[in-house]
């Protein structure tokens, strides 16, 4: 109403500068002022304030004029979830269940199933904070979990792997920080050849430091499509690129690297057989580091070894040895110089520069899963050893390959140590087989009965992220060892273990 | 009770998890229940088990644990290990004395709540003596309030922001004095309103002018109605205790439980509870306060969905919301909101109502079948003429409306205030949902 905004102006004003007030309208409103005549302005004011405030709220029409329409969301094609599963999504939620939610949308996921509308706000929100986990939702927010993300900026760029279109593999160009790389790794995940050819095409204009971090995303999917990619930035100006492409490539069995670097080690060692004892393994080393190699990114001076318990000083050309065994497997090397690889790993043991050859070993070892390596060397180290060994390099190496190995490392240790270990390897593990876990709830049940008591419990966490570890197809012989001793210790194990259990029941069921 | 509902009673998500660790019956000494309670001992750290309770008639809780949060994860456990597995539980009508206790003790306060006022003596003359002495000193503030709106109309709105905190406070002081803290609260709220961005000055205006109605109609409140005078002492904030409520006359009804919001401000948690008459399509209004550190007065627990066979009184108003419920009990009907209500206040009655109340504040509406629509920042409900309803977005988010619409047509419930619309709950397909709930992060 004009006389409102009339009013209030000259309220703003106020009455001391500004003392004619206007006249009331409509009609009905100025018969009313007229009685007002012989007070003060500011009683007028007032008046003429209450009543018209009265006035237009009685009478108002409150909708305002249109907005601009919004298009509906696009009709599903898959199927809600039931509500069940509903009520089961929305618990695991607001208990702060992370794994549990993210182990239930993989299953929404495997079914094709969406997340009905009453929890898409409360999903979107979560996955703010849950970026890792961002893409199984992305897969089970529907069209409508779509639509709403387009309205919230906030969820517009969340990855997912519906990033086959465009505008998902799109978006990491766009990203900054570390979100760049996770965004990137989504992209190269649904579309690698795109992905690789728009890193191409941006490698120029990324700072050393964020051609590492593409570089670590890279290595953690490695595919022969990379190669030819890598072979055109083997010249880079950052040593760290050059060293982390050489790596990649030597990871990759890149035809050129594989050849220089067996011809190298072939020129550098030798065997010699004496006519009694063992063979030994002869280190010819170079007066000084070839060119090739330091633009290849090995470090010419690299001061320290990387050793199991921490690190060693190591001369300049023990660090080069180093470094090209750690590009290589040792397993092709054994059969270059015609040994086997235990005669070779015997070979190195007995050598002056044992340390570079053992620690190079390592790495190349686990560069190439070279599970062949692995029962060898176990027997050279002692039990702390063991554990930093099987702590670093375990997830190079299949589980079948590094369980029953693990596995004999903790069944000699005591509980407290064993519980440490285990909490610590499981956590790089997606599942345990039965054997494992079986092993495992030895242990568990040893601790329960310790003296003195193994479990203090600020490791309940790490206990319950077990349940989430332990195969289901085992659950009725495993949650029944694991409540043998009703310790309360195992309550939320066997709570998040029984939870896993129901919730693929749900979904077997439906 | 299902376990959804019964989390939802959690004060905070770490409750959630503590009462988990406690689901397992085998961390439980003694379980049992009654017609009327659930008890269960719970091993602690201490020499002595914890003795949780629960009353089943209002779902109140009771636990001898040392914690400060209520429901505790005591209280929190027992429940879920009752709706979900009664098997570990000892039925028995004889009840623990510490429970028999509880609820006889309970039973004796609520009685005493019935209890009429007029059981206690009173002193007819030091009474008048009394109320002549307070009519004396509120006559005196609002003649102090009058002066102070011509003195702000006389030196103009646009002098005000640079008036320090301590103006608006020392004048809220002054109310609290004539015994109006009704007015003392309106006047911080003025402050509030000008440290605002955005039309603040229109929005203070239409407060100034309110206040200046209310001194003018002080005077002749014999006058008027008598709903109307009642109104205006709750803007001066004489509040009227509950069992003088009580005896009102009642409005039978099946009352069911719409929404429930719990706010905290100044320490004070207060707990607002919307029920629709399912039979005279009439809302009312549970409002109930406690002190943050005493959070465990609020017992009785409102779930979204309960139906309710009872009496409510309802404060006496021109516009009649706020209620206290008499003698009430569950509904055999089952538990479920049912689609939308067609014969309750709609969105356009409120003007209607204004006309009965002029210091009518928000008042819960339906408002007519929309399309949400989201403009970033403002979320309106578009109208199928094409107008629309703006929606306040300040205080809950716009997305889960919007997700339950998916840009389809609603029914949504909410406050009006005259200018923006709170929504507390929508009906979209056949299914209802609160958007007062606590959000999942």
């Amino acid at each position: 109403m004009k006389i409102w905004q009339d009013l209030v102006k000259h309220a703003i004003v106020g009455t001391q500068r500004h003392s004619q007030l206007p006249v009331l309208a409509p009609p009905d409103l100025q018969s009313r002022q007229h009685h007002w005549q012989d007070l003060s302005t500011e009683q007028q004011l007032l008046n003429a304030l209450a009543l018209v405030e009265s006035y237009k709220a009685v009478g108002k029409i409150w909708a305002v004029a249109s907005p601009a329409p919004l298009s509906a969301a696009v009709p599903e094609t898959a199927a809600y979830c039931s509500a069940h599963i509903s009520q089961c999504l929305h618990r695991y939620l607001h208990e702060e269940n992370h794994a549990l939610v993210k182990e239930a949308l993989g299953l929404l996921s495997q079914r094709q199933q969406l997340l009905p509308p009453e929890l898409l706000a409360a999903f979107l929100t979560w996955s703010e904070s849950q970026r890792p986990n961002a893409a199984q939702l992305r897969a089970v927010i529907g069209n409508r979990g779509l639509w709403l993300c387009g309205l919230n900026p906030a969820w517009q760029k969340l990855p997912g792997n519906l990033a086959t279109t465009v505008e998902t593999t799109d978006t990491w160009l766009e990203a900054i920080g570390s979100a760049r790389f996770a965004l990137f790794a989504e992209a190269l995940t649904a579309d690698r050849h795109q992905a690789l050819s728009q890193l191409a095409a941006q490698w120029p204009v990324n700072n050393a430091k964020d051609r590492q971090a593409f570089l670590d995303v890279l290595a953690g999917q490695p595919t022969a499509d990379m190669l030819p990619f890598l072979q055109t930035i083997t010249e880079d100006r950052s040593q760290g690129v050059r060293e982390r492409t050489t790596r990649l490539l030597a990871q990759l069995q890149d035809p050129e690297l594989t050849r220089l670097v067996q011809d190298n080690l072939l020129a550098v060692l030798e065997i010699h057989k004496p006519l009694l004892g063992h063979e030994q393994l002869r280190v010819n080393l170079p007066d000084a580091l070839a060119e090739i190699w330091k633009k290849r990114g090995l470090q010419e001076k690299l001061e320290y070894l990387p050793v199991l318990t921490g690190s060693a000083k190591i001369g300049n050309k023990a660090g080069w040895l180093y470094q090209w065994l750690s590009l290589s497997n040792p397993l092709t090397l054994a059969e270059q110089l015609g040994l086997s690889l235990a005669t070779l790993v015997d070979a190195a043991l007995r050598s002056d520069f044992s340390a570079a050859l053992l620690s190079g070993f390592d790495f190349g070892a686990a560069l190439h899963s070279c599970a062949e390596f692995v029962p060898l060397r176990m027997p050279l180290l002692n039990t702390r050893e063991q554990g930093f060994w099987l702590q670093h390099f375990a997830p190079s190496y299949p589980p079948a390959c590094i369980e029953p190995v693990a596995i004999a490392y903790f069944q000699q240790l005591d509980a407290g140590q064993a519980l440490g270990f285990i909490y610590n390897f499981t956590a790089q593990q997606d599942t345990l087989s039965e054997p494992f876990a079986e092993a495992v709830i030895d242990v568990l049940l040893a601790a329960a009965k310790a003296t003195p008591p193994v479990f203090y419990g600020y490791e309940r966490k790490s206990l319950a992220q077990l349940a989430f570890k332990l195969p289901l197809a085992n659950y009725d012989h495993l949650s029944r060892r694991l409540q043998q001793d009703d310790n309360p210790q195992f309550f939320d194990l066997l709570t998040h273990f029984s939870q896993r259990q129901a919730l693929h029941q749900e979904f077997a069921h439906e | 009770m299902n376990r959804e509902q019964i989390l939802a009673l959690a004060p905070d998500t770490a409750s959630i998890s503590a009462a988990k660790s406690l689901g397992n019956p085998k961390v439980w000494g003694v379980l049992g229940y009654s017609g009327r309670a659930v008890w269960g001992e719970c091993k602690g750290s201490g020499a002595n088990p914890y003795q949780a309770r629960i009353d089943l008639s209002g779902n109140a809780f009771k636990c001898s644990c040392p914690s400060r949060k209520f429901p505790c994860k005591h209280g929190l456990a027992l429940f879920l290990l009752y709706a979900e597995e009664p098997q570990h539980f000892t039925q028995t009508d004889a009840e623990p004395p510490w429970v028999a206790e509880w609820l006889a003790s309970r039973g004796q306060r609520a009685e005493a709540k019935k209890a009429p006022a007029a059981a206690k003596p009173v002193d007819p003359k030091a009474q008048a003596k009394r109320q002549q002495q307070r009519d004396g000193e509120m006559a005196q503030g609002l003649a102090e309030l009058g002066l102070w709106l011509e003195d702000i109309v006389r030196i103009g709105f646009a002098e005000l922001p640079a008036k320090p905190l301590r103006y608006w406070d020392e004048w809220a002081a002054r109310m609290v004095d004539a015994k109006m803290p009704g007015l003392a609260g309106r006047i911080r709220k003025l402050s509030a309103v000008l440290l605002q961005k955005s039309d603040n000055l229109h929005l203070f205006a239409q407060e100034i002018a309110r206040l200046h109605l209310l001194v003018k109609a002080y005077p002749q409140r014999h006058q008027l109605p008598a709903g109307l005078c009642a109104d205006i002492n709750q803007v001066l904030g004489l509040a009227m205790r509950e069992d003088e409520v009580l005896q009102a006359p009642a409005v039978n009804d099946e009352w069911l439980v719409l929404a429930t919001r719990f706010s905290e401000e100044n320490a004070l948690v207060t707990r607002e509870v919307w029920l629709l008459g399912t039979t005279s399509g009439q809302f009312a209004k549970l409002l109930h306060f406690a002190h943050a550190s005493q959070r465990q007065t609020l017992q009785t627990l409102w779930l979204t969905g309960n139906r309710l066979l009872g009496n409510a009184h309802f404060y006496p108003s021109a516009t009649p919301l706020r209620a206290v419920l008499g003698d009430y009990q569950n509904s055999p009907q089952q538990a479920g909101i049912g689609p939308a209500p067609q014969h309750s206040a709609f969105w356009q009655d409120y003007s209607q109502l204004k006309i009965r109340n002029p210091w009518l504040g928000a008042y819960p509406v339906l408002a007519p079948p929309a399309i949400p629509i989201y403009q970033e920042p403002f979320l309106y409900l578009q109208l199928p003429d094409g107008t629309a309803i703006p929606v306040d977005t300040r205080g809950t988010a716009p997305w889960p409306l919007l997700a339950m619409s998916g840009g389809q047509t609603v029914s949504v419930f909410g406050e009006w205030d005259g200018e923006r619309l709170q929504a507390l709950g929508v009906w979209y397909g056949q299914t209802y949902a609160n958007l007062t709930a606590r959000a999942v992060t």
